[in-house]
Order: structure tokens, then sequence, then C-alpha cells
């Protein structure tokens, strides 16, 4: 039957894939739990597509679906349960020790943030970031760029040694 | 090479903050299902729409046989439906979709009126769409409601759901079918609801769901694992609620209005 093996691939290459497309999700979007519903939405879509992907381009699909899905939610502000209640002040802020990837990260713009995780987390080509992101390959290469200078400028651990190619 | 030098600042900062994974290929081919019911019943209504308008235009006098044996024209009585159509699936009869009586701060406490323990708030309380994550004696537990059907629609004011088309999403027992691969797994009990259980184990921790699809349309999520979160150590060998004890909770009326 042909549903019931459909289901059985989806599931398996949901196990199999989901946290990584999960990781990259949270880099974009910087809270695990708005990369969860970010990720299950963009598996509803991939599952809505599933009969017309070829196998060698279910990944490609996977990735530009996600990271879509976590840029758009990035850009519209999370989603949470609106309350009056809330205490006017949040929790305090962690003692600035200077040195914070997640707080340098929310420094850049979500489509920067989406091509760090792309580039350096998940270790892609700039063809395969422009791919995903649909923006040209010039456009990936100077927003790569802008990125790094951004986190070098908080994260000064990090000493640039060698030319981005 | 700063390549690399990211490369691992990033992958130190996801593997320190990252939660387990709890997500199921199922709630994604649900919301799939769901989403091309949805997408065929637009098109049913565009085409019914269609049909209509041109009826209008070639025949403005069609009567219509009411309930009652008389007759009157189309429109005089916009209340009165032109045709009766016999409900098949029971959609009528169903209860009224009962609106949420609690706030998310509200959860915590209220799940310990339930069963009595020290909850506490995560740090910061984790709100999710329509749903809570707490620690309840140190054990991490969230409750959830989602409304049967996305179209439902959300005070701003209060943020509770006040109604929602959730007649679209089909009976209680075809929720839960529709959101596993193994149906038999769902049971209906006497009000109507189906519900199903089960007990992931990743490594050392394990995971317990309990799924609640009531007949009002609300499809209720509670879960309870066996530890605070992947940084802390196992408390025990298995979440500290039953599958039964997390129905109970999910089916108090504490929730609602």
């Amino acid at each position: 039957m042909k549903r019931p093996s459909m289901e059985a691939e989806f599931e398996e290459y949901f196990l199999a894939r989901g946290p990584t497309l999960r990781r990259t999700a949270y880099l974009v979007v910087r809270d695990w739990h708005v990369a969860d519903d970010v990720t299950q939405a963009a598996m509803t879509k991939l599952y809505l597509a599933w009969p017309r992907l070829r196998v060698e381009t279910i990944d490609a699909y996977a990735r530009r679906t996600v990271v879509n899905e976590a840029i758009s939610t990035a850009r519209r502000g999370r989603r949470e349960w609106p309350t009056s209640d809330l205490p006017e002040a949040g929790a305090p802020e962690p003692p600035d020790v200077g040195f914070d990837v997640g707080r340098a990260l929310d420094l850049l713009s979500p489509q920067q943030r989406a091509i760090v995780a792309l580039r350096f987390f998940e270790d892609h080509s700039v063809a395969a970031v422009a791919d995903a992101l649909g923006i040209a390959e010039g456009t990936v290469k100077s927003q790569t760029s802008r990125a790094i200078s951004t986190l070098r400028a908080h994260l000064h651990d990090l000493v640039p040694t060698e030319e981005l190619s | 090479m700063i390549d690399n030098e990211l490369q691992t600042l990033l992958r130190d900062h996801v593997a320190g903050t990252e939660i387990p994974f709890s997500l199921r290929p199922e709630e994604s081919v649900v919301r799939a299902r769901v989403a091309r019911l949805r997408k065929r019943r637009r098109r049913l209504a565009a085409g019914i729409v269609a049909a209509v308008a041109v009826a209008a235009v070639g025949a403005p006098t069609i009567v219509a046989r009411r309930a009652d044996g008389g007759r009157a024209p189309v429109g005089a009585e916009p209340t009165a439906p032109a045709t009766v159509t016999p409900s098949t699936s029971g959609k009528d009869d169903l209860p009224r979709h009962r609106a949420l009586a609690v706030t998310a701060e509200e959860v915590p406490a209220l799940f310990a009126s339930l069963y009595p323990g020290t909850v506490s708030e995560t740090s910061p309380l984790r709100i999710r769409a329509l749903g809570v994550e707490f620690l309840w004696n140190g054990f991490a537990t969230s409750v959830r409601w989602m409304p049967a059907s996305t179209g439902g629609l959300r005070n701003r004011e209060t943020g509770r759901m006040e109604r929602g088309r959730w007649q679209d999403a089909g009976p209680p027992l075809e929720r839960c079918q529709t959101g596993t691969t193994t149906p038999a797994r769902c049971h209906v009990d006497t009000t109507g609801a189906a519900w199903r259980t089960s007990l992931v184990r990743v490594d050392d921790t394990a995971l317990r769901f309990v799924d609640l699809y009531t007949l009002d349309g609300w499809d209720i999520r509670l879960t309870s694992a066996n530890r605070k979160d992947p940084t802390e150590p196992v408390l025990s060998s298995d979440p500290p609620f039953t599958a039964e004890q997390l129905l109970r909770a999910a089916r108090s009326e504490v929730w609602f209005r």
C-alpha cells in the first residue's frame, strides 16, 4: 500500500533528520520551543510535498522549508500566549561575561543567523546556502562577511586567521 | 581557522542549551491531513458558491421547501435554510466548544491542586502556544491544549480560545487515529472522548505522553518526564505520573469555564 509506505519513509526521515533541522531552526529563532514549533510546521509542509519529491532533493527541500519557516517566525516575533498578568520586570539579566555566542547571535538579523547556521553549523557550501534561502551567492558572501564582523566584535576569542573563501 | 572556531562555538552553544527532541512525526502527518481536508473543503465550498451564483442568476424565483412543509421564497427568511440536509455525522448534537478558563501562569498551581506537589516555573516560564511547561517536584511536566481545528479564534485581551471551527476537524476517534500509525492504540471513553498514551525512552530519558481528543473539539496533551532537563541527572527510571493520572488531569474540568 502506498500510503503506509510513504508514512513509514517520512517517519524514518523525521526521526533521523528532525533533530539536526531543529538545531538549525534554533540558531535562527533562538528559542528551543519556538524551534520545535518551526520544525513541526516545516515537517508538515515536507509531508505534504513528500509524494512529489525525489530522494535526492528531500534534504534540500527540508532545509529550505525549515530555514524559511524559521526566518519568517523570527521576523514575526515569538508566538506566545498573550497575558496581562506577566510581571513587569523579567528575569534578571545574566552577568556580562563578555563572551556568549547566544547573545552575539541575537545581534544578527534572522537571515544572517540562517546563513551562519547553514554555513558554519551545518557546513554547507555558499551555493547550497543560496539555494536554501533563495538568494544570490553574492548575497550569501556579503551577509556572511557582515555577520562575521558583528560576531567578531562581540566574541573576542574568535580571532580571524584566514580570509573567507 | 575562523570557520572551524565558529563551528566549534556554535556546536558548543547548541549542545549546552539543547532540550530533548520530543517532536513526533505523527503530529506532522495529522496536520498535513487536516490541511488537505480544509483545502478540499475550501474548493468544494467555492464550487458550491459558484453553482449557487449561477443558479441565482438563472432562476431568481426559486422556492424551497421548508422543514414545516410550507413554501417561501429563498431569501425571504435568511435564517431558514433553503434545504435541510440531514446530519449524518451528528455534528449538530456536539456540545459547545468550551473556552479555556486559565492563563499560563495559573496552570502549574492548578495542576498541583490535582496532584499535590511542589511546582516551580522553568526559568523563564516556558509558554508555548496554548500550553505551558513547568516543574512538578523537579520533574519536567507540560500541559497543552490545541483546538482541533487551527481555525480557532483567540481573544487578544484574555488569551483564551473563544471559538473555533472545530466541527470541521472530525470526531474524536478519527482525530486520534489519524494522529498515530497504530490506530488500535486509540480508545473511546464514556464521554465520547478518544485517548491514547505512549512512553518514549531515549537513552535514560523517559517521556510519557497522554493525548485526549474531546468531543467538543480540544486536543489536549500532557507530558511527564523523568528528569528536569538533559543537563540534569535523571530523577527516577520512570516519569512520576502514570498514564491514568495524566489522563485524569487531561479530563479535569478545572481548565475550562
